[in-house]
């Protein structure tokens, strides 16, 4: 049982975990006023009323833009530690490193020649 | 070891390799055909007309691509088969010391692998001399007599697996890889018997030879799997050449007979033995071989001599050892497997010689005598003639492939003359006759020859040479030697007083009596005197290819025929011996080697008893039959002299004992009245009522037997597998298509297998 | 990294790996610059040259098993047998792909084949459970792109959707897994785990077995066990044929892999917590899985009407048969891993074959109905034969490898003490041959509309089904046994630990 008791606080931490927030919520509905009138229960977003339907079409370059930054710019971070410790780095990681940049670049090649970043 | 195909231990692998290949190429080469109308006369002889149907008939390239395929691999199989034998001779010792021999692991079985290989030893080294001669004569002659078959291809596909089969049963070291080609030769006699499938006798022969094979094979199967229990292994080599392995076997009582006082060897034998029996055609299940002849002939020459047939009996030469084991033939003393050849096969012996007497159809006194000379080496091997057995498989293999490819000569011919009636008919008369005269024609008939000497004398040499030796004409054919020893063997323990040795002297002595009487009927009825039909006047071969590719064959089997005697004249043998034997008998002294020394027999001496009787029944059947047949021959119209001598007799032998009448009665029209019963009164009848009964209570008594009815239809009347069927229609359901459901179900079964893990390792308990 | 790291020591271990990568990149470019007219012949560039990568695992073999890359990767006989196997079965699928009219003309195909391949090659080898996890997610991640490859068609989007949520999902819940073992012991290397176990759990074995069965559900959903398989049938219908196959064949392979080495070297013999023995908890557990997915696989179906459907539930029911041979290795001999190694060989060519002759069976008749298969050996003689040779092979009936396949696993069972499992099996197997033989039969006896219409192969998919069918008979009479040799040989380095 040592172990359960070493990482009983895990438990612990769970419920608390759903006790404080639902805490407040219950509380306010028991004890907060309740006053509600048609100006209240509006829609607020941003401050605006929507304007015609919300379903509207986004061009697909937009996704196709989105998804090609979302990848570099998460491969990003993985370059960061290797620009950091450049000085430290043998020739091995150094070759490591290029070699991530050139499949990176590969892809980018890619996405430009099968016209993803074009715009229409 | 190394693999080096120049080393004849790993030769023998190659044997079978050219047919085998051959039949593949063509299957899968070299079989064009093009559709002609089925009243083409490309497609005419054996086949009926169907009115508009297109029926595939093989292109010429792919004819003669397809002989050429199908001899080169025959050819190739004879040349290592002889590179082989070749280089055996010159060892000494063979067999005994050395033999050929190499195997692979095939499949591990447990701590041991199960090894299958090649095995050559001077038994396996007489069947490389004898079978690829025997298969390239009747390759040699299929050429000519399928020439105009419209499924030639198919025909020399099929005759190379069947020699491929063959030769892998000779060469294999383990009774598996015999049983396999022993298998696999079963299937190619069916095809082939029933290859004319149009002919309603022959897919019918087809099944026959098929199912009756098969009833013996699955014993046999049992027989081996007991072996293999029993022993661990199959190998011939590890059980024959082991006699502690034999005698232990022997002593060890059988599963289930075992109370009986069967020992384990002697129910392994018997259920191999009976393997044998069916395989090559010994009473009771000797009925399929008559009908196998509705095969080309060249098939009845592959199963009658070189292969089929020789099969079973060179499978028993080969685990002698095992049937002997428990007894000393030479002492008189004979274990039950060897009681039961000895009986089996000289009854069989007698039995289908008397009935070859009295058939009329020049292949069917053939198939007759196939199995009664088969009789004779099952016999001899039952009385201890090992060597004699094997003596005689060589020798008859020759004359009977020689003998039945004359025969289809002959058959040949007569058809040859009954088409150049047929048009000569057509001339002169108006159709309607000949019509009529077409339609009852039997070509293969004895009665319709006659005087067929004039028109094919090569034909009538080579039958005469054949026959004498099958009749065993003294001193100058191969049939009478080995035939000879078989007697000499049977006499040698007649004189120690040996009831078993004593029966099947005299059952064989008559057997051969009647052997040379029907042999000099069937030559009288057939090549001498007049000719009694128009058409036996004009039976001949032609000229050309087809001609010379038939007579060629038969030229050359005709020489075996005659000198493949010599090699084992025994040397004491007054006169001949010296000459032929100065040292010792070739073939025996060759053979022996194969078994273990302690299984080893000296041939008796030479005793004048059974040579004269080998004389006397030999001339004096000839004789005989010399004296009904061909002092005064038979003219048209008149009736064969046996029939008013033997009376009610010869109308029993003619149906052969009515014995296809008896399995009919007993065997096929009970099971087909079993399963007319099983449908119109157990189904329709009981269970059909029981349903009814049930329903009509059901609707009586209510919901509650309802129940019950719908349990008992799908329970009793559709049975299991609709039940596993509907199982699966019902668990089909979960597969909803909605993933979310099914991640549901992954995520229940995950709960659900966690909780029995915990319980069941007792953690919760314990936390608890 | 030490100073000690020798670059050159360290390569062979991944030199497929390597070559994958290169041969993805030389194919991108292909795509990219070789010109629409040529984009057929990117096929053949990528299944040459992935047979010819195929052969790198043979040529730089192991002589002993070591791990390499900071212990990452584990270089042994096993590994690269199962290597072999996964990228000759991506070889045959670019050579297969090469004839669908959906997929064969385009590059990417055949770059994210070479990609997947890539992940199930790593994971073969992978010693170390962030390895294990990269690599399933590099093969598993392609194959969701490639089941919904026919963006157009909704069976195949949506396929690829089930595939994905199904992969999604079951990858969460073995990285879950993975955190408590490493929240546990603070190891990630799958060889050092077992060590630390004792020190780290005690004598409570419970946190052991929820990681035990978490990962069991990753592993389940690759390789399509009860009841983690509602996503087979569905996606192996859906997805374009290739693709199929190569799900069912090399990403199979490669889970499998996986599974026995994490089984054997994270949860051992030797491994006794709480007086409780963690392998026979596993083996139990196995066994259970294994009877429940052969008995559903093959009951299932029976019914099916698609043979595309029926060739899904046929691979779960050869997973449930796999899963025996898992299960036997309770008795930690060599036979029983060499069983699994040698079914998988012998199942990647028999279901490439079979799918094979269904790609090209529907290219032509735009059917996938059983029924539909009526008179195939009129109308293609080749093409019913190779079909046959596979289904027999499937069914377990000699000469082809099936044959032995089966009864390698069904010996092993019985090796391991574990009759009733083997009994099990063999009646699964008689069930089997019910639906096997059926498809035969339609294909031998029975006529369809379509009969008159003759099929042609083209030279890429003879080859398929003619080198399919060749190694299915070959492993089926005199291959089996060096094959089985070889693999038990791969199995003992498995087990040197």
């Amino acid at each position: 049982m040592n172990v359960l008791n070493e990482w009983a606080f895990v438990g612990i931490f769970i419920a608390i975990a759903w006790v404080f927030p639902a805490l407040p919520i219950i509380i306010a509905r028991f004890f907060g006023p309740k006053k509600p009138n048609a100006i209240k229960l509006m829609t607020y977003e941003s401050g605006v009323e929507t304007v015609g339907d919300t379903w509207v079409q986004f061009k697909i370059q937009y996704y196709l833009y989105g998804l090609v930054f979302l990848i570099f710019d998460v491969e990003m971070v993985f370059l960061f530690p290797w620009a950091v410790a450049y000085n430290e780095l043998n020739f091995f990681a150094f070759g490591a490193g290029l070699l991530f940049i050139f499949l990176l670049t590969d892809a980018l090649i890619y996405a430009w020649r099968k016209n993803a970043l074009e715009w229409s | 070891m190394e693999v080096n195909f120049s080393d004849p231990n790993f030769l023998p692998w190659l044997i079978p390799v050219g047919p085998l290949l051959a039949f593949f190429i063509i299957t899968l080469a070299t079989n064009r055909a093009r559709l002609v109308p089925a009243t083409s006369h490309e497609y005419g002889g054996h086949h009926p007309d169907y009115e508009g149907m297109l029926v595939p008939v093989a292109t010429v390239p792919s004819r003669i691509l397809s002989v050429t395929v199908g001899l080169a691999g025959v050819i190739m199989a004879l040349f290592f088969s002889y590179t082989v034998a070749f280089s055996a001779f010159g060892e000494h010792g063979f067999g005994a010391e050395v033999v050929y021999a190499s195997n692979i692991a095939w499949m591990a079985t447990g701590d041991t692998a199960f090894r299958l290989g090649v095995f050559v030893d001077p038994l396996t080294v007489i069947m490389l001399i004898m079978v690829p001669l025997a298969v390239l004569m009747i390759f040699i002659y299929s050429i000519g007599y399928m020439a105009h078959d419209p499924r030639q291809s198919r025909f020399f596909a099929l005759i190379s697996l069947f020699a491929g089969a063959m030769l892998t049963l000779v060469v294999a070291d383990n009774l598996l890889l015999l049983f396999v080609g022993w298998e696999v030769m079963g299937l190619c006699s069916y095809m082939l018997i029933g290859f004319w499938f149009e002919k309603k006798s022959a897919y019918k022969a087809a099944i026959k030879a098929f199912i009756t094979t098969r009833v013996a094979d699955v014993v046999m199967l049992l027989g081996i799997v007991y072996l293999y229990y029993a022993t661990g292994t199959l190998n011939f080599r590890d059980i024959l050449y082991n006699p502690e392995l034999l005698e232990q076997l022997a002593a060890t009582p059988a599963l289930i007979f075992g109370s009986w006082g069967i020992s384990a060897a002697s129910i392994i034998g018997i259920f191999l033995i009976v393997g044998t029996i069916g395989k090559s055609a010994q009473f009771p299940l000797h009925v399929w071989l008559p009908d196998a002849m509705e095969g080309p002939t060249p098939v009845s020459a592959m199963i009658h001599a070189a292969a089929m047939v020789s099969a079973g009996i060179y499978a028993i030469i080969r685990i002698y050892p095992l049937l002997e084991a428990g007894g000393n033939p030479h002492y008189g003393i004979l274990s039950q497997p060897m009681v039961l050849m000895a009986v089996v096969g000289s009854f069989t012996a007698l039995f289908a010689a008397t009935i070859a007497v009295a058939q009329n159809d020049v292949k069917r006194v053939l198939a007759y005598s196939t199995i009664s000379q088969l009789g004779f080496m099952m016999a001899a091997l039952g009385i201890g003639a090992y060597i004699a057995a094997a003596f005689h498989l060589i020798t008859h293999a020759f004359f009977k492939a020689l003998l039945f490819m004359a025969s289809g000569s002959v058959i040949h011919g007569m058809e040859h003359g009954e088409h150049h009636v047929h048009e000569h008919a057509a001339h002169g008369h108006d159709d309607h006759h000949h019509d009529d005269h077409h339609g009852h024609f039997d070509p293969q008939d004895m009665m319709n020859m006659g005087g067929l000497r004039k028109t094919m004398p090569v034909t009538f040499i080579t039958f005469l040479i054949g026959g004498f030796s099958l009749a065993g004409f003294p001193l100058i054919t191969a049939g009478f030697w080995s035939k000879d020893e078989i007697l000499a063997d049977a006499f040698y323990g007649l004189t120690k007083g040996y009831g078993a040795h004593a029966l099947v002297f005299i059952m064989l002595a008559v057997a051969a009596f009647l052997t040379a009487f029907y042999t000099m009927r069937q030559l009288g009825l057939t090549f001498w005197g007049e000719p009694r039909t128009e058409v036996a006047k004009h039976a001949n071969l032609g000229r050309g290819l087809v001609s010379f590719t038939m007579t060629l064959p038969l030229i050359i089997l005709a020489f075996f025929a005659i000198t493949a005697g010599f090699v084992g004249v025994p040397p004491d043998f007054p006169i001949l011996g010296p000459i032929f034997s100065p040292e010792h008998n070739a073939f025996h002294y060759f053979v022996i080697e194969t078994l273990h020394p302690a299984f080893q027999a000296e041939a008796p001496a030479v005793n004048a008893i059974p040579v004269l009787t080998s004389f006397v029944v030999a001339l004096g059947g000839l004789g005989l039959g010399w004296w009904m047949y061909w002092r005064k021959p038979l003219v048209a119209g008149e009736e064969d002299p046996l029939v008013g001598i033997l009376g009610p007799v010869h109308t029993v032998l003619k149906n052969k004992y009515y014995i296809d009448e008896i399995y009919v009665a007993v065997f096929v029209k009970p099971s087909q009245a079993f399963s007319r019963f099983v449908i119109d009164f157990i189904d329709r009848g009981i269970l059909d009522g029981i349903l009814h009964t049930i329903a009509r209570v059901a609707t009586w008594i209510g919901d509650l037997f309802k129940v019950l009815n719908t349990w008992l239809i799908d329970g009793v009347g559709d049975g299991i597998p609709d039940g596993i069927f509907d199982f699966g229609g019902w668990v089909r359901r979960i597969q909803t298509g909605h993933v979310q459901e099914y991640l549901l179900v992954v995520l229940g079964a995950v709960l659900v297998i966690g909780i029995i893990l915990a319980l069941s390792t007792g953690i919760l308990q314990a936390a608890g | 990294m030490e100073a000690s790291f020798d670059f050159w020591t360290h390569l062979p271990a991944v030199i497929p790996e390597l070559l994958l990568t290169v041969l993805a990149v030389v194919v991108l470019l292909l795509d990219l610059y070789g010109g629409k007219e040529n984009r057929r012949n990117i096929a053949f560039v990528s299944a040459i040259g992935l047979a010819a990568i195929a052969v790198t695992p043979l040529i730089w073999g192991p002589s002993e098993q070591q791990v390499f890359w900071g212990g990452m990767v584990r270089y042994d006989l096993i590994a690269q047998i199962f290597k072999v196997m996964i990228i000759i079965g991506a070889s045959i699928t670019c050579l297969m792909a090469a004839d669908d009219s959906e997929v064969g003309h385009k590059g990417e195909f055949y770059l994210i084949v070479i990609v997947a391949t890539l992940g199930a090659s790593l994971i073969a080898a992978a010693a170390d459970l962030i390895m294990v996890f990269v690599g399933l997610e590099t093969l598993s991640i392609p194959l969701y792109i490639l089941a919904a490859f026919r963006r157009d068609d909704e069976r195949s989007s949506e396929s690829g959707m089930k595939y994905f949520l199904f992969g999604a999902f079951s990858s969460g819940v073995m990285l879950y897994g993975f955190s408590l073992l490493y929240g546990f012991t603070g190891e990630t290397n799958i060889y050092t785990l077992s060590q630390a176990f004792p020190a780290a759990v005690a004598d409570n074995p419970l946190p052991l077995i929820g990681a035990l069965l978490m990962l069991l559900v990753g592993f389940g959903f690759k390789v399509s066990m009860v009841p983690f398989h509602f996503w087979t049938p569905d996606v192996y219908e859906g997805a374009p044929t290739p693709v199929t196959a190569y799900v069912s064949v090399a990403s199979k392979a490669a889970s499998f892999a996986l599974l026995v080495r994490v089984l054997l070297a994270v949860f051992p013999v030797t491994l006794v917590i709480g007086q409780e023995n963690l392998q026979t908890l596993w083996v139990n557990l196995v066994s259970v899985l294994a009877i429940v997915t052969m008995t559903i696989g093959n009951v299932l179906a029976l019914r099916q009407t698609n043979i595309k459907r029926l060739l899904a539930y046929s691979s779960i029911a050869q997973a449930g048969y796999v899963l025996v041979g898992v299960a036997a290795m309770q008795s930690q001999s060599d036979y029983s891993v060499a069983s699994v190694a040698f079914y998988l060989l012998m199942y990647t060519f028999t279901n490439l074959g079979a799918f094979a002759g269904v790609l090209i069976f529907s290219e032509t008749t735009g059917s996938e109905n059983i029924k539909d298969m009526g008179g195939l050996s009129r109308r293609n003689p080749w093409l019913a034969l190779g079909m046959t040779i596979a289904i027999l092979s499937l069914a377990g009936i000699p000469p082809a490898a099936g044959f032995f396949g089966k009864f390698y696993l069904f010996t092993a069972a019985v090796n391991a003490n574990m009759v009733l499992l083997a009994i099990i099996a063999v009646l699964n197997a008689i069930v089997a041959l019910y639906y096997y033989l059926i498809v035969i039969k339609v294909m031998y006896v029975d006529r369809s509309q379509y009969d008159s219409q003759s099929i042609a192969l083209s030279r890429s998919t003879l080859w398929v089904i003619g080198l399919t069918s060749i190694a299915v008979l070959l492993l089926g009479t005199f291959g089996a046994q060096p094959f089985f040799d070889w693999a038990a040989q791969g199995a003992q380095a498995l087990l040197a630990l």
